[in-house]
């Protein structure tokens, strides 16, 4: 059971940035997601204060924090991502998220004084190897931006930053709105 | 993801203050995807299993290009190439060697969220 709702859970999550890049096609990608954040944002709200009522309400310092967790989760990861999917393929953009992981133990070792170890540098060294392999190609056929490519490593630092942010300010408000990837 | 929305606007009228709303079938079956699968049931398979296994998310990140670049193929018609393969390959060796995905599910790095989608 695990695995079928994990495969589905891959699939779904997968699938995220083909179905944004296919509405591309017929609108910006900010005003796409604005939609989006204004349909499901309300949809949630709807479900955990309306229909399930067990979410409690925000208050004093929780404001703040939720802002943060909004303005770097929502909208500048995702802002800047969907702006450098429109000019990279999905293959490429998936394959920089993948390495998100990298560049927050890179980030932690420089102001969490967490040790980077041998073999965290050698993976990130191989990893950074595969990055160049699929993205020098893309650059010389045009299948890809440094616009882009830009825009994409700018999102994933956002990213890397916020979620170090939160996690100094232990931040433990769990409001619908506070979903990352919503 | 309301105050996203928030923040958000000023940028999105800004580039795109001039566009023209219309239903199109890829604005609807984009949009519609990316709320529904996506924002809601993804997010929520997400929750539970995370809740049964702080662990659990990172194997499946291996997974997760495998099928961005399945579904690229056969939605957008994007070409899978050699470079993409080869270079995939060594982000995954690279995410193996320095112990962020564990095969073997052993003294896993603490649990990341996957960055949203």
């Amino acid at each position: 059971m695990d695995t079928i709702l994990g495969l589905l859970f891959v699939f779904l999550w997968a699938s995220a940035s083909t179905a944004a890049k296919y509405g591309f096609q017929a609108q910006p990608p900010l005003t796409v997601l604005s939609i989006r954040f204004a349909i499901a944002g309300a949809l949630m709200l709807a479900w955990s204060y309306g229909i399930r009522r067990n979410t409690a309400v925000l208050r004093g310092r929780q404001w703040p924090q939720l802002a943060i967790v909004g303005l770097t989760n929502s909208t500048l990861f995702l802002g800047a991502a969907w702006l450098a999917l429109r000019e990279v393929s999905v293959g490429l953009y998936s394959l920089f998220l993948a390495t998100m992981p990298f560049l927050v133990a890179i980030l932690s070792s420089f102001w969490l004084s967490r040790q980077t170890t041998r073999n965290e540098w050698l993976g990130i060294a191989i990893a950074a190897a595969g990055l160049v392999v699929v993205a020098a190609p893309s650059l010389a056929a045009s299948t890809a931006t440094w616009q882009g490519l830009s825009l994409l490593v700018i999102a994933m630092l956002n990213q890397a930053i916020g979620s170090d942010i939160s996690n100094a300010l232990r931040c433990r408000c769990r409001a619908p709105s506070s979903t990352p990837g919503s | 993801m309301i105050l996203g929305l928030i923040f958000l606007l000023p940028f999105a009228v800004a580039l795109n203050g001039d566009a023209v709303l219309q239903a199109t079938p890829q604005l609807v079956g984009g949009l519609g995807w990316s709320i529904l699968m996506v924002s809601v049931i993804a997010n929520a398979l997400l929750f539970t299993m995370q809740k049964r296994d702080p662990l659990w998310a990172s194997t499946w990140l291996l997974l997760a290009l495998v099928f961005s670049y399945l579904q690229a193929a056969l939605v957008l018609g994007e070409p899978i190439g050699a470079f993409d393969v080869i270079g995939s390959a060594l982000v995954v060796a690279g995410l193996i060697v320095s112990g962020t995905i564990d095969l073997r599910r052993v003294a896993v790095a603490p649990a990341q969220r996957p960055p949203p989608r």
